[in-house]
């Protein structure tokens, strides 16, 4: 079933649009410390196309968002970035650092350690070597020195750009769902917005309000199957969703700790631990200060972390008696059996 | 008032006529590549069997993976929704639904007046599936109706230890180049399904009264299997391949 909304897609043709596009597949990439490089940064969507390069050098049980990123720079579809930056987030992420600098070295790596643990006095201090280490490797690839007064005008102009998202996401449930995450993709991928916006949807209060968790954002299906069968997104618990947007960084005082202080301040992805910031206390607030109906998790298929993670958040949703579904996207989720689910889902909510 | 569901499904077209709520004609035929001319060609014998004409009936609901594809239906509701319902049609005391069709299996919880509180699906596997056994039948040139049949019969159970349809194939070759007899491969294979619907239904809460639904709910061997897997026993209605139309009749009737 095609995507109604094809822009999703960026494909390596917009690169040349950008100004030292580097691209990006984690979150915890510290964006604004590249921009103020002078790259750009662009995150790397995946794509159902498979070229069979990545298969030579990956297991078949590797997410496809990796593999994805691996296969369309084997092919020669990134040769337009300048550079490539993945932080530390699982074994998978590990693993494609390696396979990238040994198969893809004329788009240099930058790897960004961040801290499994992120309380405590430890997790800053360690942070913020990385983030000084990350500067001078940065700095000795492009030959520039990255200034403190860069670094601050580049963390004002992504907290400008956390705020329109923000305001975005305070209004998610009056979009249709592809418009909304079209919107979301374009501000991680430093696109500019489409000439024609999408025109907000009047409201309507007979559409399951639903939240999405999981690591997914690429595939457009689950955005078109939630949109076909009337409901609405009104919120997420996605890595690269609103979690992504929701802390800017102080635009005062040194740079790099304001960086450091967003990292370890945003709602923890499955693989990082804050033992009072805790991704099942904030999907419960999510899920009651959205009113929602229900809870989506768009698992996408071998991401094993977020596996683990929803077996507790499941758990907490049934003791408040939430409902929730489990969908797995896979390298080309079939929107036929995605809409089965999700349908059965919503005709369960009404 | 007369409504009408209609279930197109990967392998046959099911289509139920009631009469203010009760179940009047049914029809089933083999679904085909044309889902659309199966859905029209399902519901015309079902209303040539009840004596109606299609402008007699006030309301008509499409389900199953063809749903979309049903010419003339006023709402498309997905199987789920509709086995629900229509299980607790034929089987009031329902609270767990079992459907297993062509190319999918569902483990459906039921809570009052059919309405699904929560469920589990395998859509992407066909090992516990209708599309199963038909391989092994094919294998082991047996008649499908007969494979149930021929499973209780064994005195033993041939040990099927693929959870794939295709390497499950190879290992049935393999027992009958060993000379393992046929009705104690056709018991493996039934106890393999069984074990494979039992681990996904495993994963909602069964209670019962638990109700076999879907093409294979005929198959008696693996209603039996089934009981021994999840410890409760399986209800098999008469009408439990039509369970899936009858819902969305019921759903047509508001």
């Amino acid at each position: 079933m095609q995507s109604p909304t094809p822009n999703l897609h960026f494909p390596n043709l917009h690169f040349p649009n950008l100004h030292s596009p580097i691209g990006f597949l984690t979150a915890y990439v510290p964006e604004e410390l590249f921009h103020a490089a002078g790259f750009t940064p662009v995150f790397i969507f995946h794509t159902p196309d498979d070229h069979g390069y990545a298969r030579a050098h990956l297991p078949g049980f590797t997410c496809w968002i990796a593999g994805s990123a691996l296969d369309q720079a084997l092919a020669g579809e990134l040769d337009g970035l300048a550079g490539m930056a993945l932080a530390q987030t699982c074994d998978t992420m590990q693993g494609l650092t390696d396979l990238w600098r040994r198969n893809v070295p004329h788009i240099p790596l930058f790897h960004f350690g961040m801290p499994l643990r992120l309380d405590g006095p430890s997790a800053r201090a360690y942070l913020l070597a990385e983030l000084r280490s990350l500067r001078e490797r940065v700095q000795a690839v492009t030959g520039r020195p990255i200034s403190d007064d860069a670094l601050r005008e580049s963390i004002a102009l992504y907290n400008r750009t956390r705020t329109l998202v923000r305001r975005l996401y305070a209004h998610a449930a009056d979009f249709a769902p592809p418009a909304l995450y079209a919107l979301v993709r374009a501000a991680l991928s430093s696109t500019p917005l489409p000439p024609c916006s999408p025109a907000p949807l009047p409201s309507c209060s007979s559409a399951p309000l639903l939240l999405l968790v999981g690591s997914a954002l690429a595939d457009p299906v689950l955005f078109d199957v939630i949109a076909q069968v009337g409901a609405r997104v009104a919120g997420d618990l996605l890595d690269l969703g609103e979690r992504y947007f929701a802390v800017d960084a102080a635009e005062d005082g040194d740079p790099l700790e304001a960086i450091a202080d967003r990292l370890l301040a945003m709602v923890p992805t499955p693989t990082k631990h804050h033992p009072q910031h805790t991704r099942t206390a904030h999907l419960l607030s999510l899920v009651r200060e959205r009113n929602a109906d229900g809870v989506i998790f768009a698992r996408q298929k071998f991401c094993e972390p977020h596996g683990f993670d929803y077996v507790q958040l499941a758990h907490a949703l049934d003791q408040v008696g939430v409902p929730h579904l489990l969908v797995e996207l896979e390298q080309a989720s079939q929107a036929g059996q995605l809409r089965t689910r999700v349908e059965a889902f919503v005709e369960m909510l009404a | 008032m007369y409504t009408a569901g209609i279930d197109v499904g990967a392998i046959t077209a099911k289509a139920a006529i009631l009469s203010d709520g009760e179940l009047l004609a049914t029809a089933l035929i083999f679904a085909g590549y044309d889902r659309a001319a199966a859905a029209l060609q399902v519901l015309d014998q079902a209303l040539t069997q009840a004596g109606l004409t299609r402008d007699q009936i006030a309301r008509l609901v499409a389900t199953g993976y063809g749903r979309v594809q049903v010419p003339g239906a006023d709402r498309t509701v997905t199987e789920i929704t509709c086995h629900a319902r229509g299980a607790h049609y034929l089987c009031p005391d329902v609270h767990t639904v079992i459907d297993i069709g062509g190319q999918d299996s569902k483990g459906i919880a039921v809570g009052p007046g059919g309405k699904v509180l929560d469920f589990v699906m395998n859509d992407k596997c066909a090992a516990g599936t209708g599309r199963f056994l038909e391989v092994m039948a094919h294998a082991l040139e047996v008649d499908l109706a007969d494979f149930g049949r021929l499973a209780l019969s064994a005195p033993r159970r041939a040990k099927i230890s693929s959870t794939c349809t295709v390497f499950a194939e190879s290992e049935v070759i393999t027992h009958l180049t060993a000379g393992v007899p046929r009705d104690e491969i056709a018991a493996g294979i039934h106890e393999a399904i069984a074990a494979r619907i039992a681990t996904m239904v495993g994963r909602i809460r069964v209670q019962d009264v638990v109700v076999l639904t879907g093409g294979v709910a005929r198959n008696a061997g693996v209603a039996r299997m089934l009981e021994e897997k999840l410890g409760h026993a399986i209800l098999v209605p008469e009408h439990a391949q039509l369970a899936g139309a009858i819902g969305a009749a019921l759903i047509a009737g508001g």
